[in-house]
Parts: C-alpha cells; sequence; structure tokens
C-alpha cells in the first residue's frame, strides 16, 4: 500500500478524482486555487476538462450545464464546482446538481 | 455534552454563521451563536488578529492570548514585499495619479478591487469585490460627490465582471475614471490566466482578447494606454488630462513584464 501525504487542497482533487469527476470549471483565488492547479496537472492522465473560467457565475453555470449529461444519458457524469466567491471563500459542491429538476429536465430534453 | 455558546470567526459576509444558526434552529439547539451578525467581529474591513484577539477576550473571559496584537501594529507587521511582488509598480502608478489630482487641486475618490490592489490599499478609499470598482465608483458619483471617482482594477477583474458595468456606465451617462492595471494575469492568486492572455489552464496556446477594443465596442470614448516603460513620462500627463475632463474614460497601464504567461 503506497502512502502519500496531502495537503487539504490536494486532498480536495484527489477525492474529485476517485467519485469520477469529468469537469473542472474556476475562478483563482485562495485558498481553492491549489485543488485546481493540482487537478490542473493530472488532467490529462485521468482525461478530465480543467478550465479556468473569467468569473464563478461562468464556472458555476457551466458545472451546471456538464450535470445535465446525466438526464440527457449522454454520459456517466459526476460534477465537481470549486470556485472561489468574493476572492477568499471556498464553496465546494459536490454533485449536488447532478440532477437537473424534473420541469426543466423534461423541457431540456 | 453539548455546547452553550458557539463563536463563528470568518472572513467576509457571515455565511458560516448563518448555515450554523440555521442548522441549529432545526434540530432544536438553543446554544448562542456569535459572530458578525451581533456584532462580535465587525463586517467591515479586513480581519486581522487584534479583532481575533479581542473577539476571543470577550467570548472566553479567561483567554489571555500568548503575544498582544494591536491595530496600531497590524501594519507594521505585514510581510515584506518579496519575489514578484518586488517588481510590482502599481504604487507608482497611484503616486501618479495623486500628483496629476493635485497639480489639478483635486481630491479624486479612490475605489479598488481585491487582488494586486492589497498593495496599496492604504492608498484607496473604498474596496469592496472582484469585479466591483466601476460599479462603487459610479454609484458614489450619482450621489453627488464633489470629487471625481476613480475606480482601479485589474485585468483579471476586467475580464471577471466589469465588462458589465462598464457598459452600464456608458448607457447611464458616467464620467468616472477608470484605470485597469494590466499584468496580464491573476497575478495575486498565483498567475493564472484569464480571456485576456495567450495560455489557457493547461497551458496551451489561446486567443488573447484586447481590453482596449473590448471598452471602445462596450462605447468608452475616451481609452488610452500607457506602457510600463512609459510611466514617468507619460502616465502622469494622461491622468492630467483625464482629471481635467469630465467624461467616462478608460486608461490601461500595461505592465506585460510582470507576467508568466506571455
Amino acid at each position: 500500500m503506497t502512502h502519500k501525504i496531502l495537503n487539504g487542497d490536494e486532498a480536495l482533487a484527489f477525492g474529485g478524482l476517485s467519485s469520477g469527476i469529468k469537469l473542472v470549471t474556476s475562478y483563482p483565488g485562495s485558498p481553492s486555487s491549489g485543488t485546481v492547479e493540482t487537478l490542473i496537472d493530472l488532467a490529462e492522465k485521468h482525461d478530465i476538462y480543467v478550465e479556468w473560467s473569467s468569473n464563478e457565475k461562468v464556472a458555476m453555470e457551466m458545472g451546471i450545464g456538464a450535470s445535465y449529461v446525466l438526464d440527457l444519458r449522454i454520459g456517466n457524469s459526476l460534477m465537481f464546482l470549486a470556485t472561489t466567491i468574493l476572492k477568499s471563500f471556498v464553496c465546494s459542491s459536490w454533485g449536488s446538481f447532478i440532477r437537473c429538476p424534473e420541469k426543466s429536465s423534461q423541457s431540456f430534453c | 455534552m453539548s455546547c452553550q455558546e458557539v463563536l463563528v470567526v470568518e472572513e467576509i459576509e457571515p455565511y458560516v454563521e448563518g448555515h450554523v444558526k440555521a442548522i441549529a434552529h432545526d434540530i432544536g439547539c438553543t446554544a448562542k451563536i456569535f459572530g458578525k451578525q451581533n456584532k462580535h467581529l465587525s463586517r467591515e474591513g479586513e480581519l486581522f488578529r487584534w479583532q481575533i484577539q479581542g473577539a476571543l477576550k470577550e467570548f472566553i473571559p479567561e483567554f489571555v492570548p500568548k503575544r498582544d496584537f494591536t491595530k496600531d501594529k497590524e501594519a507594521k507587521e505585514r510581510p515584506k514585499k518579496k519575489d514578484f511582488c518586488v517588481d510590482c509598480q502599481y504604487d507608482i502608478v497611484l503616486d501618479k495619479l495623486e500628483e496629476a489630482a493635485e497639480s489639478l487641486g483635486q481630491k479624486p475618490v479612490l475605489v479598488g478591487d481585491p487582488g494586486c490592489l492589497v498593495t496599496v490599499a492604504d492608498k484607496l478609499d473604498a474596496k469592496y469585490a472582484i469585479g466591483s470598482a466601476v460599479g462603487v465608483a459610479d454609484g458614489l458619483s450619482k450621489v453627488g460627490i464633489d470629487e471625481r471617482a476613480v475606480a482601479i482594477f485589474g485585468d483579471s477583474a476586467f475580464f471577471h465582471t466589469s465588462i458589465p458595468a462598464i457598459c452600464n456606465a456608458v448607457h447611464n451617462r458616467s464620467n468616472i475614471l477608470m484605470v485597469v492595471l494590466d499584468n496580464k494575469a491573476s497575478t495575486t492568486s498565483g498567475f493564472q490566466p484569464h480571456p485576456g492572455v495567450v495560455r489557457d489552464a493547461m497551458g496551451r496556446g489561446a486567443p488573447a482578447l484586447d481590453i482596449a477594443q473590448i471598452a471602445h465596442a462596450c462605447g468608452v470614448q475616451n481609452v488610452h494606454t500607457v506602457e510600463q516603460d512609459d510611466l514617468d513620462s507619460t502616465l502622469k500627463e494622461t491622468f492630467r488630462k483625464a482629471l481635467s475632463h469630465p467624461e467616462l474614460t478608460l486608461i490601461i497601464v500595461r505592465f506585460p513584464l510582470i507576467s508568466r504567461l506571455e
């Protein structure tokens, strides 16, 4: 069994990877930047999409869009979203947008 | 054992505090929850160690800090500029603006954004959130302050949420002066790219959007660009001209040498 010492940022990144994330969108700002930087380094190996978005709103909406994939049955996607609100507050949402509301998913489909 | 009192110490808005209160309510917990909502900690300004110490002292009467932090010592205890900050010339820009204003007998109200502007925070009159400087300065200007309102923000903040505020300022006939300090990266948080630079997050080449062109397209009539090399010769005069004409103006000061993404 191999051991790896991780800081909190890295642990969040590895936790996201092992839960099967496909998309990472974020606006830079401490303390969440380290999570995304870690995922940038691992993106190719794990075939995930990572970007620095121009703001948190765009980052979150891209996450919401990606989460619709599950409803559209295109793929087995889980969404991971790390966004920084007002520069220093980390809001990490784990798969909370996996399902879109019933109504909108019907109209979407 | 359940606790009777909780003190929530957090930066910015009392977000955790509100949620802790909501959870406590839902589970019928009667513990008293203190923080920013009952003014145990200030909602304005940065959360410095002297404030945390004060809140802890008030909360735990027997609390004895190992070191005494005071308000007046806090500024002196801040870390010195190092690494890429050593080359930062933002203080020169602020000095030139001050000199230009003084020569006209003006004392503009300076509104900044978080980010690299923290290095000159003591010279600013107000600072709120990333991308807020234009809106905050415009709001100030609309309530009849005598002095010119100046919004100072970075290139990352420009693409973040300044563009809608600029459109709003043009449409509603604002006369503020906007200054973009363009160091071609989200520098404070670690040189992350934004739509104005030539690399994306993965390090691949990417189309870079031009701030001056976007400002023109948003309808700003007066757009000027000053290069880092011309700070001494051109910047003060550019500020002087902009401050003498109460029209919506955007000045871009470019610092391409700082960036690691070019």
